[in-house]
């Protein structure tokens, strides 16, 4: 008995000391690799009395694997955080404004000359030289494959702050491409090993510590060209889960969120409390028509579904945002005032299914031409939850017009969509990515485009796409785009329902947190927290 | 007893052999491309030859057989591969992980050894009492509530309303408590009805009849002879929950943005990272086997009427 209880003994003792020993190893390597002090909710406290640092604590949606511009999509996250910069930025009308580069003209086809603004200087103090910019776009190409894809360069040559880029044909497209933040300006001559936690850039905001998947922390950044920030320290939070964003608004942990849902949204109405600003982005809801099927190639039948949706409910009060017309939100300045959409017209909709010879001869309440029912299979993806309230409302509006459909919803529509598995394809696309509308019409709407999986098709359209390659007067590219558009939605070959909205949510002491419809941005200098 | 072992560690690399071999498959089997996935996570549509590139680097144009093989060649000498997202060893990221998953797991454990145990006994003791069925209640309740849905709650009423507690994140130790007891009051619920079952049925017993019979006090019984007797069970139970836990309870550890291999697990499935869904499976697979192995040891060195070569 004795010996049992003394093994018994020895080994629990054991056991709990083992825990002891992880539960401690654990507390040491977690305070090593998160520096993030304790009470950082006390700390704001205290700034708020007068002369103390001033701290801001806000949450990103997103984090990279690691903080080097020229590797995926960390860019974006350097710009957001206001580390890093490119050298010309779209402002909250998606115009082109001049950061780094104060000035840039196009001197032929083929030739683009930019000024680097001078009196900028990196974060170790390192002044901006055109050559320096050089090296940094070329390393960007050098390390990201969307780099060479999206900026032709056949050649650069660097003179003092003057930077003159050669492509390789005429390409229209180089500016907005220029200032996506894959082309964040850093210093090559620093040590660009450290840079996946240390970039140095030239923002107004540097790092001052990065754990991966977690946090980055940011002191202003006193050379900073534009005039140092007011707020001297920054901790930028991932949190990835809607609600935790949004409880975490709520218990004051964090200052600033953007993309909170939109069930929670209602939580922050107190203006006295909060500051909501909440804009279109430039993201489409939109459905692909397949024409291949036999039903969906009469362009009266997708008229008829177009005229039976109602796009204003859905955006009003379904999923928010504003009513689509065509493919580019009224947030990018790519003709949206001159293109005429659909409006909600069960009326006419019914009309042009009775000349189209679909009737209900069944009496159950689904119309049908020689025996066949217009009964229509559509897909969509199931991690997006407007999607699937959309497609639940589209679903019993367009039964009124007599026309079924079936829904299926899947992880990844990739697949489904380009085997042609399907009738119509619900989802929402970045139609203004590069700040220009060429990109899109390209890989959507053009004839065997690669992602025209409709098999849509109309040769006057791809003329006008066509003719956007060598236009590079802006005005002429965006009525061109409009021209397009037009085009498209006359042909009913795609149905666009809403421009989905993005908001950025502010405890009501914090300004100047300002939402961008292209969500590169978050924050700039300009960010304030009231006394 | 030796012998033993050395069989066991030889059926683990059975059984962890058969369970890479079964995930792999599944990944494989499973719908979307990573080369996709990677590409499109913030949203832009790739091209064909963009995600051509991406495949080609990462080797996904091989056949299922050789990307098997070559993937178990290298964790044989130690090697888990490279996650796809962070570019960086799988094992790496994974001991990077560990410790907040431990520190996690040991408190909640803590907090169910510490409420479980006296809870489970004084509602034994005082059965069909009223201190019973306030326990009782609790620990139904208990097991009736989601983690996610729990662990909401107390983020509500501790951080928002009362604002007493960090509702996310890992700084500091008090943000430790709510992911800990959102953990914890499930398990503690559970073990609050095996603990009463398994003393009940002690008490029934004819040696505690006797005792009490012989007018032994009822507090030595329970001290002497009931509590060491129920430890076999619910030692055997601990074992399992401690391998659900060190496997890092996903949700919770979402939810709390806690910066465990639950958390880290449910990032490489969103993005089919599947060399760190790999390395992980191998590592939960590694410690239930582990585990059990504990606890058949203690069990034997407990009682042994139990022998281990007998089952084998």
């Amino acid at each position: 008995m004795n010996s049992r209880y003394g093994k018994t003994l020895t080994l629990t003792i054991l056991s709990l000391l083992i825990l002891c020993i992880i539960a401690a190893c654990g507390q040491t390597t977690s305070n090593t690799s998160t520096s993030s002090p304790a009470g950082d909710r006390t700390a704001e406290k205290d700034k708020d009395s007068s002369g103390a640092p001033t701290h801001l604590n806000v949450a990103l949606f997103w984090l990279g694997s690691n903080l080097d511009p020229a590797e995926d999509w960390n860019g974006w996250t350097l710009t957001r955080a206001a580390i890093g910069e490119t050298l010309i930025q779209f402002d909250e009308n998606m115009k082109l404004v001049p950061k780094i580069a104060d000035s840039w003209d196009r001197i032929d086809d083929t030739t683009w000359h930019f000024h680097i603004r001078d009196g900028v200087t990196f974060h170790n103090g390192n002044k901006v030289t055109a050559d320096v910019v050089k090296k940094s776009i070329e390393r960007s190409m050098e390390l990201n494959e969307r780099g060479q894809s999206t900026l032709p360069v056949a050649s650069m040559t660097a003179e003092g702050q003057d930077l003159t880029i050669q492509t390789t044909e005429p390409y229209a497209s180089l500016l907005g491409n220029i200032a996506e933040p894959l082309f964040v300006i850093v210093d090559t001559s620093a040590d660009t090993s450290k840079f996946k936690s240390e970039p140095i850039a030239t923002g107004p905001f540097m790092v001052t510590s990065y754990t991966p998947d977690q946090e980055i922390q940011v002191k202003k950044y006193d050379g900073y060209w534009d005039g140092a920030a007011d707020v001297d320290t920054i901790t930028f939070k991932y949190i990835k889960d809607d609600s935790t964003r949004a409880l975490a608004l709520q218990s004051g942990e964090i200052d600033v969120a953007s993309n909170v849902g939109r069930s929670s949204l209602a939580l922050f109405q107190d203006q006295s409390q909060y500051t909501i600003d909440e804009i279109p982005s430039l993201r489409t809801q939109f459905v692909w028509f397949n024409t291949k099927n036999p039903l969906l190639n009469e362009p009266d039948v997708r008229r008829a579904i177009s005229y039976g949706i109602d796009r204003e409910m859905y955006a009003n009060t379904l999923v928010g945002g504003q009513a689509a017309k065509g493919p580019f939100t009224s947030a990018l300045p790519f003709g949206y005032d001159q293109v005429k959409g659909y409006n909600y017209e069960p009326e006419t909709a019914k009309k042009l299914l009775d000349e189209a010879g679909y009737e209900d001869i069944d009496g159950d309440g689904i119309r049908e031409k020689d025996g066949q029912k217009l009964t229509l299979q559509l897909i969509l993806n199931s991690a997006y939850e407007s999607d699937s309230i959309v497609a639940a409302a589209m679903q019993s509006q367009l039964k009124e017009i007599g026309v079924n459909l079936e829904m299926t919803s899947y992880e990844d529509l990739t697949d489904h969509q380009k085997s042609g598995n399907y009738d119509l394809a619900l989802t929402s696309i970045n139609t203004g990515i590069t700040g220009d509308p060429q990109y899109i019409l390209d890989f959507y709407f053009k004839t065997g485009a690669e992602w025209n999986i409709g098999g849509y098709s109309n040769p006057k359209l791809d003329a006008v796409i066509q003719q956007l390659h060598s236009e590079f007067d802006v005005e002429k590219r965006y009525e061109l785009a409009a021209e397009a558009q037009q085009m498209i939605l006359d042909d009913a070959a795609y149905m666009f329902i809403t421009y989905t909205p993005i908001n950025i949510v502010s405890k009501s002491s914090v300004q100047g947190a300002t939402m961008y419809p292209i969500d590169f941005y978050l924050l700039d200098r300009n960010i304030q927290v009231g006394q | 007893m030796s012998r033993y072992i050395v069989k066991r560690f030889i059926q683990l690399a059975a059984v962890l052999f058969g369970i890479s071999f079964l995930t792999f498959l599944l990944t494989y089997l499973s719908p979307g491309d990573p080369a996709r996935l990677m590409l499109m996570s913030t949203g832009v549509t790739p091209s064909d030859e963009l995600v051509q590139q991406v495949r080609l680097q990462l080797g996904l144009d091989q056949p299922f057989w050789i990307r098997y093989g070559t993937w178990l060649g290298q964790v044989l000498t130690g090697d888990f591969g490279t996650s796809y997202k962070y570019d960086r060893p799988v094992l790496d990221i994974l001991l990077s992980r560990l410790p907040a998953t431990l520190r996690l797991t040991g408190s909640a454990l803590l907090l169910v050894i510490l409420i479980a145990f006296p809870l489970g006994i004084l509602s034994a003791v005082y059965r069909n009492n009223v201190l019973d069925y306030v326990i009782r209640l609790f620990s139904f309740a208990g097991l009736s509530m989601p983690s996610f849905w729990l662990g909401m709650l107390l983020m509500l009423v501790f951080g928002v309303q009362l604002k007493l507690l960090p509702v996310m994140g890992s700084s500091g130790w008090n943000s430790l408590i709510l992911p800990a007891c959102t953990l914890a009051l499930p398990l503690i619920a559970q073990y609050i009805r095996q603990i009463r079952t398994v003393i009940l049925e002690e008490m029934s017993q004819n040696y505690v009849t006797g005792a009490r019979a012989r007018g032994v006090k009822e507090r030595v019984i329970m001290m002497q002879h009931i509590l060491p007797n129920i430890l076999l069970p619910i030692v055997t139970l601990m074992g399992m929950s401690t391998g659900a836990l060190l496997g890092g309870a996903a949700i919770v550890e979402s939810l709390f943005v806690w910066p465990g291999v639950g958390q880290m697990a449910v990032d490489a499935i969103f993005t089919r990272d599947y060399p760190l869904i790999q390395g992980y499976v191998i590592w939960m697979a590694t410690i239930y086997v582990l585990l059990n192995l504990i606890v058949d040891l203690w069990t034997h060195l407990h009682d042994p009427r139990i022998r281990l070569d007998v089952d084998v």
